[in-house]
């Protein structure tokens, strides 16, 4: 079986059939019924569970998807892989081709050469066909009938593709791939990438998109999740020392369970998703030809980062979030007043880090602009990242892994420090300014035709901040 | 009765306090310091550095206090069930019945919701009260989840044989790359059976 080419939605060809096929085999997959591993319902459910209590003989499979780890790219490719295979799979027995190729959507790309880059794919805005046949790619989304999403561009920011590490192994600061931790269905720190495009994506479309436990029911996720393995890739062929961990906890020492395009169990290994063109059916992507990932030889280089991280301030107490503008305060350590960080001395260039910590809340808050500047500057203040709420309730639940420690998100600011000159010796206080990105109006309804998934309604939403932090490394 | 108060009085003489303490102390010590790395690791990056000795100080202190209040209770527990048990044979039955409890206690909801807040690994404040409140609430959690493991090692004789094994489970379940699942664990059963019997 050839390597399929996973291209972009808004480059295939006139004519091109893929997304016809796809609209069909989501309409057939949805008719079977939920405990099916071939069933709409039941692939949604491995993501996160609509429908809980899980029963028993599914709890391996289901609620299984990776946020705030280093497992969360493995395991999503694998998921989006056994995905395509069953499309494939459904697609032939509707008397489709064979090799049917998951198309990504590439919102980041630049508008002179993909103007409608940013809108919603055309065939899943409507909610129904033209013959009055219902459009199985449609969803409960913040979108117009034009397909206006409303991203903003720190949403589609590809800032993370800087990173030159996957994982930090100090933990106190952001990088490409997520956090070192065990299997973990809602973990502490996710990686730049989760961070900015994926979670700020999945709250901009809203919608089932907004919520884990609904969010691969929405088509359009899997090809928003095709685009994030893509940038995977591409951060790979960046090359300049960027590679995969070598630890063997994350090559080997989790496997995770799914079923195949033809509904059989299988297990993986992060090792076994390294290689795209070997997972599963294999594939690659467009944009990268054969051989555009660089070997990795500079391993060296992934683990460079080890120095000691410093916490050099903190807020004077949590931060609730709730209005369309919150303000904090934070109060730098006495102790390194007169010690400029940007202009260090020290050999190598150091860092400063805001870290958002203990990061919990209910329902589904609102996603905030996080900016940064001194108190009393006439400057604006500079913004520095979002704070991302997709999952945040889970993060938040004490029956969940990870006891509802919440998530803690970290945004590199060593340039905007710069500019503003923090240097402790002038500002004890860096004043954080938390601004509220609105969510779009999401339609209430859903037709006869999509099933009626009972959930026990979201609790009122809520979000705190545990502790705002700054760290110099 | 009368035998069983016998026994007790021979037990409390024959037991010294300090002994039992120190006993207790060094089966905490080998089997939850080693659980307890991990935090203060954690809780050295999330401090000033000026602080981070203080902070490794209090919340270690705190985290032991509360092991060792609730290790009163387990010895009286443990001197009542050696003296109910004295000569009647039934010594190694007690402590299968203990591993069993155990093994049920590791599948239920309650001791889960326990074993995941040991998981937690952010401290959203550092004051010293902060921390202290932190250590105890973290030793409380740590009670929950493991007291009766630890309970059923001491039915078995205290010895370092069931005390290494019982912690390496626990080690290993704190380390597992999968969170447990709420079913009973039958191979704990089986080994605290096998340590019973090779025991007795």
């Amino acid at each position: 079986m050839a390597v399929r080419v996973r291209r972009s939605v808004y480059d295939l060809p006139p004519g091109d059939e893929t997304l016809d096929w796809y609209r069909k085999a989501v309409g057939s997959l949805y008719q079977r019924p939920g405990t099916n591993p071939m069933s709409w319902l039941y692939v949604g459910a491995v993501h996160g569970n609509h429908s809980p209590p899980t029963p028993p003989q599914f709890r391996q499979f289901w609620d299984q998807c990776q946020h705030g780890t280093w497992y969360f790219l493995p395991w999503h490719r694998g998921y989006v892989a056994a995905f395509e295979a069953l499309i494939e799979s459904t697609v032939i027995d509707l008397g489709g081709p064979a090799e049917w190729a998951l198309p990504y959507w590439n919102y980041s790309a630049d508008l002179t050469q993909t103007p409608q880059a940013r809108l919603l794919p055309p065939a899943f805005r409507d909610q129904q066909m033209p013959d009055g046949s219902p459009n199985w790619l449609w969803a409960p989304r913040a979108v117009n009938g034009q397909g206006m999403v409303q991203m903003l561009p720190s949403d589609i920011s590809l800032t993370a593709l800087n990173e030159t590490v996957f994982t930090d192994p100090v933990q106190v600061s952001t990088k490409f791939g997520g956090s070192k931790t065990g299997f973990v269905h809602f973990g502490s720190v996710p990686g730049a990438v989760e961070l900015v495009p994926h979670n700020a994506i999945h709250r901009r479309i809203a919608g089932y998109m907004a919520d884990p436990d609904l969010a691969a029911l929405d088509p359009i996720f899997w090809l928003h999740h095709c685009n994030i393995d893509r940038l995977w890739e591409e951060w790979l062929a960046l090359g300049n020392g960027r590679a995969n961990p070598t630890d063997v906890h994350w090559l080997t020492g989790t496997t995770f369970d799914m079923h195949d395009g033809a509904g059989n169990p299988f297990r993986f290994t992060c090792n076994d998703m390294i290689d795209t063109t070997t997972v599963l059916h294999g594939y690659r992507y467009d944009t990268l030809p054969e051989g555009a990932i660089p070997e990795a030889g500079d391993l060296i280089l992934m683990a460079a980062s080890t120095e000691e991280s410093e916490l050099a301030g903190t807020s004077e107490g949590p931060v609730t979030l709730g209005g369309e503008i919150v303000r904090s305060r934070v109060v730098m350590h006495p102790d390194l007043v007169g010690k400029s960080f940007v202009e260090s001395a020290l050999p190598t260039p150091m860092q400063v880090y805001l870290q958002l910590e203990g990061v919990r809340g209910t329902g589904i808050p609102n996603d905030y602009l996080v900016l940064v500047d001194l108190e009393g500057d006439t400057e604006p203040p500079l913004q520095v990242g979002i704070l991302t709420t997709f999952g945040i309730a889970n993060a938040s639940n004490p029956d969940r892994d990870h006891a509802g420690a919440g998530t803690t998100q970290v945004f590199d600011i060593t340039q905007a420090a710069a500019r503003l000159r923090l240097t402790t010796e002038a500002a004890p206080l860096l004043q954080v300014t938390f601004q509220r990105i609105p969510d779009g109006a999401v339609p209430e309804t859903v037709p006869d035709w999509l099933p009626d998934i009972r959930r026990a309604p979201l609790a009122d939403s809520t979000l705190q901040v545990g502790r705002v932090s700054v760290y110099f490394r | 009765m009368a035998n069983f108060t016998a026994n007790l009085q021979a037990q409390l003489v024959w037991l010294d306090p300090r002994l039992l303490a120190a006993e207790w102390v060094l089966m905490c010590v080998a089997m939850m310091a080693p659980l307890f790395i991990p935090v203060l690791h954690n809780l050295s990056a999330y401090s000033f550095r000026r602080h981070r000795q203080r902070n490794i100080a209090l919340v270690s202190l705190s985290y032991a206090f509360v092991l060792c209040v609730a290790g009163v209770p387990m010895i009286c527990v443990a001197i009542l069930g050696k003296t109910a048990l004295d000569g009647t044979g039934l010594t190694a039955a007690a402590a299968l019945l203990g591993f069993g409890i155990a093994a049920l206690w590791h599948a239920n909801p309650l001791r889960q919701r326990a074993l995941r807040f040991c998981h937690r690994s952010h401290f959203p404040f550092l004051s010293a009260r902060g921390v202290v409140g932190y250590g105890m609430a973290h030793g409380w959690y740590c009670c929950l989840a493991c007291l009766p493991a630890m309970l059923a090692t001491m039915l078995s004789g205290h010895g370092v044989v069931p005390m290494l094994a019982v912690a390496h489970l626990l080690i290993q379940e704190r380390m597992a790359h999968r969170p447990p699942v709420h079913a009973v664990r039958p191979y704990l059963i089986a080994f605290g059976a096998l340590l019973t019997v090779s025991y007795a």
